[in-house]
Order: C-alpha cells, then structure tokens, then sequence
C-alpha cells in the first residue's frame, strides 16, 4: 500500500491519439503547481510531445525515463533523471525522447510491465529515509502514456494511483474511451489502489448555449459506457489551450480562468489521494 | 538542502552512455554486412533481433524500405486458417515436444512435412521448427515497427 506521504501518480489514459492526454496531464500539474505543491511531470510517450512542450530537450547523454526503466537505482538514481522545468518554481520532470520506444522490448521481456515503473517512481528496492524519497518531495506526479497498447502503455496503467480518461467528444473518442475502459477492467485486480476517477469529455464543441449534436450524442455515450457518476465536466473546443501549452502557462494566465475548471474538477477528486501537507495548499473544492 | 533544492540546483548534469537509435540503419545494417555473404540455412534469412543484425544482401534505401524488402522476402503465410483436431495422446505429445522446444504447433507442422518430404530426421524437424519461429518473431517486430514509422511519418505530415 503507497505511504500516504508520497505523491500519487495521475496517469491520463487513452488508446488513440489526440483525446487529450498530454493536454490535461500538463494542464492539471501546471494548476497544482500553482499553488505552491511540487509536481513531477513523466513523459512516458516515445513521441516525446511532453517534453517538447515544457521546453526541454535532452542530450544523448542525459538520463531519461529509459534509463529509470532499464536501469536500477544504484545505476541511474531516480533523482538523477529528474529536470528542473525551465521558468517553473514547482515543475519538474523526467524526460523522454524516441528512443524511448526501446523500453518497450525490455519491458516485453521483462514479464512485468505492470509493475516497473512503480517500483522505480516509488523507490520501493530501496531503504531510503523519508526525506531521501523522491515521490515524498512532490505532492503529485503525472505520468503521460503513449497512445497505443503497448508495454509502455501498461507501465504507466500500473503505476498509477488514479487514472483519468480524457476522450474526444466524437466517435474516436467514444470508440478510445471503450478499448481504454476495457484495458483498465482488464489490469484493475492487479492494480487494487488505483482508482478511475473519470471520463473526461475534451473538445466538446459548442454553438451558443447548446452543443452541437455531435458532442452531446458522444457524451451520450459516454455516459452510458461510464456512468453518470464517472462522467467529469468537458474540456471545451478552444484555441486558449493551445495557446496555454505553446506559451507554457495556463488558461487563467490568458485571462480564461473558466476553462480550468474541468480540470480543477479532476483536481477535486484527486485531492484525497495527496499527502496532507499539500491539500491543504488546494483552494476548496469547486462548485458545478 | 532539501532534496528538490539538490535537483533545482544541480551544477552538475548526470550523464549516461549516449543512447543508440534502435533504428538508426548504420546500427540495423552494421557497416559491411550489406555486402557479406547470406548465411546458409536451409530456409532462406537467418533470423536476428531488431536493432542488431538484418539479414544481408538488402536492396539500399529507407529503413522502412529495408525493412518491407525483408518482409518480402520471407515466405508468405496463407490467410486460410486451418482448425486441427488431434488425439488427446497425440496432442499432449505434441503439446510436450513443442513446449519443449520453444515451437509452436503450426511451425512444429511446417517443418514436419518440409523435412519429412526429404527423408530426414526428427532432430532436422526441431530444428527447422525453430528457424521458423524465429522467423516469424522477426516478421512480427517488423510489421510493429513498420506501422509505428509509418504512424510517425503521418505524424510528421499532419
């Protein structure tokens, strides 16, 4: 059972491209960020997109998250693999680059995908003392999986203490939401502590006041493949977070604070899962 | 200092040895193997793991175009499935021998009439068994690495 003093790992789930994942991963570590909670950002994808958009971009030679899946701790400490987010007081991260996609053949022969990258984000081979522990330093970590079912995929599915599926709101979507659900159904006995917090609806479009019938259909159906309980608040259609990602600040700092809060909504359900010193430095939660 | 000060302030970076480009063709084709001689088997490539060694004698170009040229190369298996129902003794048998070996059923059965048809033995069976299971481990790393860059150049395009 994860110590209570260490960070949980938010891992957004989603088996195709473009439903969000890198975008609420990054959005939702920014916001914790903000209130002073350091935050460690994984980019788990070969494509490499997290890393390109938090300004970084690694040597050959610097350690990245293959090397805290191929090596042991006595090898590449964790610590070592961990960067500073440039501009960023509370944002760090763990690199990757496309040779990333090489973990996928250790992992495949390692039998136990499921369990890697936990250990090492957790430290668990390790006696360290509390404050030796790199997950005991942050109050939430953020892994971001690639898109397909790959080894690299299930990593990350495992080493999460909550999972969140972000999923367009169109036919994609719908159809990436049910292959994610079924993976998580499929690994949930496995991964006992981690808990679905949600679907969360991204680019919903909307014409006035109303959606438009494409939207509201998928989260029709989303609501059915889900449940009304698992359904979070849509991430709107808006350039504003385009923008947001390419100038490496939030919605707010654009002067559209209203767009964050479906990830504030996850935030809410993230909360308990944080060590106690941090939630309370977490606004209240926020009304609907 | 607390542990997060030790990283912000980190004067200097940890190195690890440079990573290769698993795909990277001076690594896939190691210079001068293009033009070294096939290896004798007695059904075409000798099989070998991405990121090493391909079998030689591949046409130049693109690594995807390497890497399709090899999949050519190998023989085609059928898209007709084929259901066997096998005595429970024989099955078991079966069962055991390919377990044993590291082969399957399928490529058990391929070798079998291919080396049988010639008057060998069984121990040629095994073996031609096992260089089919190669090869088709190595079609399979192929066709998932040839959709992966096919997936990251329409990646590249959009």
């Amino acid at each position: 059972m994860k110590d209570a003093t260490l960070a949980p790992v938010l891992v957004p789930m989603g088996l195709a491209g473009g439903q969000g994942k890198t975008t609420i991963g990054m959005m939702v570590g920014r916001i914790v960020a903000s209130y002073g909670i350091p935050v460690l950002l994984v980019d788990a994808d070969p494509q490499a997109s997290m890393t390109a958009f938090l300004g970084l971009r690694p040597g050959a030679d610097s350690p990245t998250l293959l090397e805290v899946i191929t090596q042991q701790e006595r090898t590449v400490p964790l610590q070592s693999t961990i960067v500073p987010v440039p501009g960023e007081e509370n944002l760090f991260a763990i690199a990757a680059d496309d040779n990333l996609e090489s973990a996928n053949h250790y992992l495949a022969a390692s039998g136990m995908s499921l369990t890697v990258l936990r250990n090492r984000l957790y430290q668990t081979k390790e006696n360290l003392p509390p404050e030796r522990q790199v997950a005991a330093q942050f109050g939430l970590i953020v892994v971001d999986p690639p898109p397909e079912r790959s080894h690299l995929a299930l990593t990350a599915l495992g080493a999460a203490s909550a999972w969140v599926i972000p999923a367009e709101a169109n036919v994609k979507g719908a159809q990436s939401l049910l292959r994610t659900k079924d993976l998580i159904e499929a690994y949930r006995d496995m991964v006992p502590e981690a808990k679905l917090l949600g679907v969360v609806p991204f680019r919903a479009r909307w014409v006035g006041r109303n959606p438009t019938e494409t939207t509201r259909e998928s989260i029709d159906v989303m609501r059915q493949i889900i449940g009304e309980e698992l359904l979070l608040p849509h991430v709107l259609e808006s350039d504003v977070y385009k923008r947001a990602i390419n100038k490496r600040t939030l919605p707010a700092k654009l002067g559209d604070p209203e767009l964050q809060y479906p990830l504030m909504a996850i935030i809410d359900r993230l909360r308990p899962q944080m060590p106690q010193q941090f939630q309370s430095l977490l606004p209240k939660p926020v009304e609907p | 200092m607390s542990l997060l000060d030790e990283i912000r302030n980190a004067t200097t970076k940890a190195t690890v040895p440079p990573r290769a480009n698993p795909l990277d063709p001076a690594i896939v084709v190691a210079p001068g193997q293009s033009t070294s001689p096939e290896p004798e088997t007695p059904h075409g490539h000798a099989p070998a793991a991405l990121g090493t060694a391909v079998p030689t004698g591949i046409a130049g170009g693109s690594e995807l175009q390497q890497l399709q040229d090899e999949l050519d190369s190998y023989p085609r298996v059928s898209d007709k499935k084929v259901t066997l129902r096998l005595e429970e003794e024989v099955l078991e048998s079966l069962d055991e021998t390919c377990r044993e070996h590291g082969i399957t059923i399928e490529t058990y059965l391929e070798a079998l009439h291919t080396v049988i048809a010639t008057q060998l033995s069984h121990e040629q069976v095994i073996s031609d068994a096992k260089q089919r299971v190669d090869r088709r481990r190595r079609i399979g790393t192929i066709r998932s690495t040839l959709t992966k860059l096919k997936n990251l150049q329409s990646g590249f395009r959009r």
